[in-house]
């Protein structure tokens, strides 16, 4: 990422939804350059495509001929156009405030959920904002229409990291609270400490039908453990301080995020849901653009 | 266990050092606030008691390096323990005193040296095994230690120390000492000591200072012991002690069938007279003379003995004074060795042959030189070369102008002849000065022309001695009108003046050259510049100049003990084997003599004048003998020995030991000793520790 554009990351000039909107809206039409179709499809009425039947699937989806030939379950899906929901899920407890450089992962989230809701709205999508720490703190109901996006940034540009991280028990609210299915996309570290009641917020969603899309934002340094000499680690969301030689721990503390990463993307897949793990040193247009070039050649 | 540097434990204090670094690393943690905890958590549980494991272990191995490195600067060391490879070894150097006085008998009939050689073998025997022992037995300059076997004692240098004898010559310890430190200071071992064994003769010591002042600069880091062998003996407590202090002949022409005067001078060095002492005298290991005897010695004082033996062969010989054996036997005989003549050939060289004789330059000269009994033959300059001075004594030059073989003159003196200078007015001043000059007693100058007289009194020089007597006769009485001024180099140890005027300008002048003589008169042989050659006087001052080179031939012959023997035999012999032997010894054992060869110089080298007596060298291929003898020192004869004071500030500094009959010197040495030293093995442990440490830390360090 080019200087002049870490100078317009600058927390200071995100702290105004404009500069936050002008920013997505940057990256959106700079990076992700063409026309962008929506990715999330939804249940509407032109058929789009099949994809294989999962647990938990509406079986009025079932494509019976498709059964009836090949004994295969697929389930038809439809483009959908006007009646797609996407809940932007984005992780703003205190961890989220961690960098080891420029940019903290909480400025990279509020990127992220502006953009996508740049790309959704552009669509005439209706798309919500939550934001959780302990539980769902904050949330603006969904809505399609234009001036959504600037109460999106705007919600985003006030809000501070802070709390602890009880992602499992937040995506439980945000389950409770979504009367209608949609896209449920977490941005979040995923720095929970119960990865039962992870499991569980997940698995409520998926129940109620919801497609979930996962980024686990992490620090260059939280992914690749390489500082040195002697260091007390200031444990954020009030955990205890350790004070350690990282050089000589780094093997350990490398497999122990490689086994925690393995039982996102595990668990993730199993529940149908894509999984992203995101290096905040990356650019953020390059990994949407990714990520949505993806979804589009995947369903 | 002990400590040989104890002050250096201090160091083990420094056991603090690793424990501060450690403690002040624990202050310099770099707060970081961090946000992914699980996986440090995780991480820091599962590895933290190994992590703490690691530092205490590493912690503990960098304490113990710091005491193991204090510990072995200490050098600790324990007696009693004998391991060659941790250092028990003793480089040790053992200087022998074999000076004469080391003869000396106790009260109980055996010598000094008897003890000085069991102290030797008990400080040997006592030197743990693989120890480098090294023996100096003749303690000089000279002398450099002889390493022996160094993987331990054996039999070999115990017969070698118990068949060594007691030499006539003296020991310079002074010169000796230093050299056995330098020695010993270059060793690598860590144990290093000298053990100097003699008595308690001061004249050994030598130059003290110089001596202190080594064993101060050895310091530490080697040990000294000095064991006096020999009872402390107040002066009163001497009883005589005699010693022949010289046998010289009489200053008269050593000629074939003529008595020979020898003048046997005897001294009480004890402190009791000795009466009724019988001297014997031998002429070629053969009695000559009934057996001497002097009514009293007196203590301190010398009598000279005098008795005439006839020679009849025309050769070299040994005369030798014997007395009986007291209690210092080394100096109770002496040896002198002298040429005798068939006859003694003067040459006179003169410029005035074949005028009326009574007129020549020479004609005063050869009469005089005539009534000596010498062979007297005069030929002109112009005959004068290396033929015609072929078995001449002396070649005397009367108002010789100039002489055209000087390289001729030059070695005939330089080879043991005599030249006698009369100048007169024919002489070339310049032609001396310069061609002559390597053998001039003094520079001709110019002619002075006033009345002078020689001095009337403080008749010094030996030749002129017997005119202190006024019953001799009267040199002052002649009277010189003319003659050289004559300028003797001052600071030449070779020249010297034996007769001055009475104005105190030089009248007869010597100079040593090599084996020969030169003397120079001021005026002439004749009565044209002085009326001293018509005078009676004139004789016997020839006369005795003539023994003079005879005699300073003769003292060639003879050398101190423990003074190397060196003759010029000239370079044609150069490398031709020699033979030495020592003779009527009563040693039978060495009958082969000693080989040696001439030098590339053509000189004949004798190092080994350990005995005192007769010598012949023989060179094969010259068929001739050549004797000489060697002399004992006569200060080794002097009762000198150290005083307290000098044995109390021997005893700063060394460890002065005073042997007592029955005393076992290789226990006090051992006790004098570190023992086996640990530095090597501790020394081993650190390095061994370090490069463990250096592992671990890099080990301990890699990421887990």
């Amino acid at each position: 990422m080019d200087p002049e554009t870490l100078q317009l990351l600058d927390p200071k000039a995100l702290s105004k939804a404009e500069s936050l909107g002008m920013n997505a809206r940057f990256i959106v039409e700079g990076y992700m350059a063409g026309e962008h179709r929506s990715p999330f499809h939804g249940f509407a009425i032109e058929f789009a495509q099949h994809r294989e039947y999962a647990p938990g699937d509406d079986v009025r989806h079932l494509d019976w001929k498709v059964l009836g030939r090949t004994e295969r379950h697929y389930i038809k899906q439809y483009e959908q156009e006007t009646n797609f929901i996407a809940h932007l899920i984005v992780d703003r407890s205190e961890s989220m405030s961690f960098s080891s450089g420029e940019i903290t992962k909480w400025h990279y989230a509020k990127m992220m959920a502006a953009c996508l809701a740049y790309v959704i709205l552009s669509r005439r999508d209706a798309v919500a904002l939550g934001l959780c720490d302990e539980s769902l703190s904050d949330s603006l109901p969904r809505s399609g229409s234009q001036t959504q996006l600037f109460k999106i940034l705007s919600h985003l540009a006030a809000a501070e990291p802070g709390g602890g991280t009880k992602l499992g028990a937040a995506l439980d609210d945000v389950a409770r609270q979504l009367k209608r299915k949609g896209i449920v996309i977490i941005i979040s570290d995923f720095l929970e400490e119960n990865d039962d009641a992870l499991l569980r917020g997940l698995q409520h969603l998926r129940f109620q039908g919801h497609e979930i899309v996962a980024f686990q934002l992490l620090d260059r340094l939280e992914i690749e453990f390489d500082t040195g000499g002697l260091v007390e680690f200031v444990g954020m969301e009030n955990l205890p301080n350790l004070k350690t030689r990282p050089a000589e721990i780094r093997k350990s503390y490398l497999e122990e995020f490689e086994r925690h990463t393995r039982w996102l993307k595990q668990t993730f897949t199993k529940h149908r849901c894509h999984f992203r793990q995101i290096n905040t040193s990356a650019q953020i247009g390059e990994v949407l653009g990714e990520y949505l070039a993806f979804r589009k050649s995947h369903g | 266990m002990s400590f040989l540097n104890p002050i250096l434990l201090f160091g083990t204090a420094g056991i603090g050092i690793p424990i501060l670094i450690h403690l002040l690393n624990r202050r310099r943690f770099r707060k970081l606030p961090w946000a992914a905890m699980r996986y440090l958590k995780a991480s820091v549980e599962r590895n933290q008691r190994r992590m703490k494991l690691q530092d205490w272990i590493l912690l503990a191995i960098r304490c113990l390096l710091i005491v193991l490195v204090a510990i072995a600067l200490a050098r600790p060391s324990m007696k009693g323990v004998s391991l060659p490879w941790l250092g028990s070894e003793v480089s040790s150097i053992i200087v022998l005193d074999r000076s004469a006085s080391m003869a000396a008998l106790s009260g109980d009939g055996s010598s000094r040296f008897d003890e000085a050689k069991a102290a030797a073998l008990s400080a040997v025997r006592s030197l743990p095994a693989g120890s480098a022992p090294a023996l100096m037995l003749r303690p000089s300059a000279a002398d450099a230690p002889a390493w022996l076997n160094p993987s331990g004692p054996d039999d070999g240098w115990e017969r070698l120390l118990e068949n060594l004898t007691v030499t006539a010559g003296a020991a310079d310890l002074s010169a000796a000492i230093p050299r056995a430190l330098d020695s010993l200071v270059s060793l690598p071992g860590a144990q290093k000591e000298i053990v100097i064994i003699t008595d308690r003769q001061q004249d050994s010591w030598g130059d003290s200072e110089i001596l202190l002042k080594a064993l101060q600069d050895a310091g530490t880091e080697v040990t000294t012991h000095v064991v006096l062998t020999g009872e402390a003996r107040d002066a009163g407590s001497l009883g005589s002690q005699l010693a022949v202090s010289s046998v010289a002949a009489s200053q008269s022409l050593p000629i074939i069938g003529r008595p020979l005067r020898f003048d046997i001078a005897i001294t009480n060095h004890g402190a009791a007279d000795a009466t009724a002492v019988p001297v014997r005298l031998e002429l070629d290991g053969e009695p000559v003379t009934e057996q001497m005897q002097i009514g009293v010695v007196r203590a301190g004082q010398t009598v000279v003995a005098q008795s005439y033996i006839t020679i009849n062969e025309a050769r070299y010989h040994h005369v030798s004074a014997f007395l009986p054996d007291d209690s210092q036997p080394a100096d109770n005989q002496r040896t002198t060795v002298l040429q005798v003549f068939e006859n003694v050939r003067l040459l006179v060289v003169d410029s005035s042959v074949g005028t009326n004789p009574a007129e020549t330059d020479s004609f005063f000269l050869r009469h005089a030189l005539a009534t000596t009994g010498s062979n007297v033959s005069v030929i002109e300059p112009g005959a004068l070369n290396q033929r015609s001075l072929d078995d001449a004594v002396a070649v005397f030059l009367t108002n010789v102008p100039e002489v055209n073989d000087t390289a001729a003159i030059r070695d005939f003196v330089r080879g043991g002849g005599g030249l006698v200078i009369f100048p007169g007015d024919k002489t070339n001043a310049d032609f001396y000065n310069r061609e002559l000059a390597p053998l001039l007693p003094a520079k001709l100058g110019e002619i002075w022309a006033e009345t002078k007289t020689l001095q009337t009194d403080s008749y010094l020089h030996p030749i002129v001695t017997p005119w202190s007597d006024p019953g001799f006769g009267s040199l002052a009485k002649a009277t010189f009108q003319r003659g050289f001024s004559l300028t003797t180099d001052g600071a030449s140890k070779h020249t010297g003046k034996i007769l001055s005027f009475q104005d105190g300008s030089v009248a007869l002048a010597e100079r040593t050259v090599e084996l020969g003589k030169s003397f120079l008169f001021a005026s002439s042989a004749n009565k044209a510049w002085n009326d001293l050659p018509a005078r009676h006087d004139f004789v016997p001052l020839l006369s005795r100049v003539v023994e003079s080179i005879l005699h300073t031939r003769d003292a060639a012959l003879h050398v101190e003990a423990g003074t190397p023997f060196a003759l010029s035999v000239g370079e044609a012999f150069a490398g031709k084997p020699a033979v030495i032997f020592p003779l009527f010894s009563a040693d039978t054992s060495n009958t082969q003599g000693i080989q040696t060869s001439v030098a590339s110089d053509g000189t004949l080298r004798f190092d080994a004048t350990l005995a005192s007596g007769a010598y012949e060298a023989t060179i094969a291929a010259a068929g001739e003998r050549l004797p000489f003898s060697v002399q004992p020192v006569a200060e080794e004869s002097r009762r000198n020995e150290l005083t307290t004071g000098q044995i109390d500030s021997l005893r700063s500094i060394a460890n002065v030991i005073e042997w007592k009959p029955g005393f076992d010197l290789g226990e006090v040495l051992a006790s004098e000793r570190v023992g086996t030293e640990f530095w090597k093995l501790l020394l081993a442990c650190i390095v061994a520790l370090a490069v463990a440490e250096a592992f671990l830390a890099q080990r301990f360090s890699r990421s887990k």
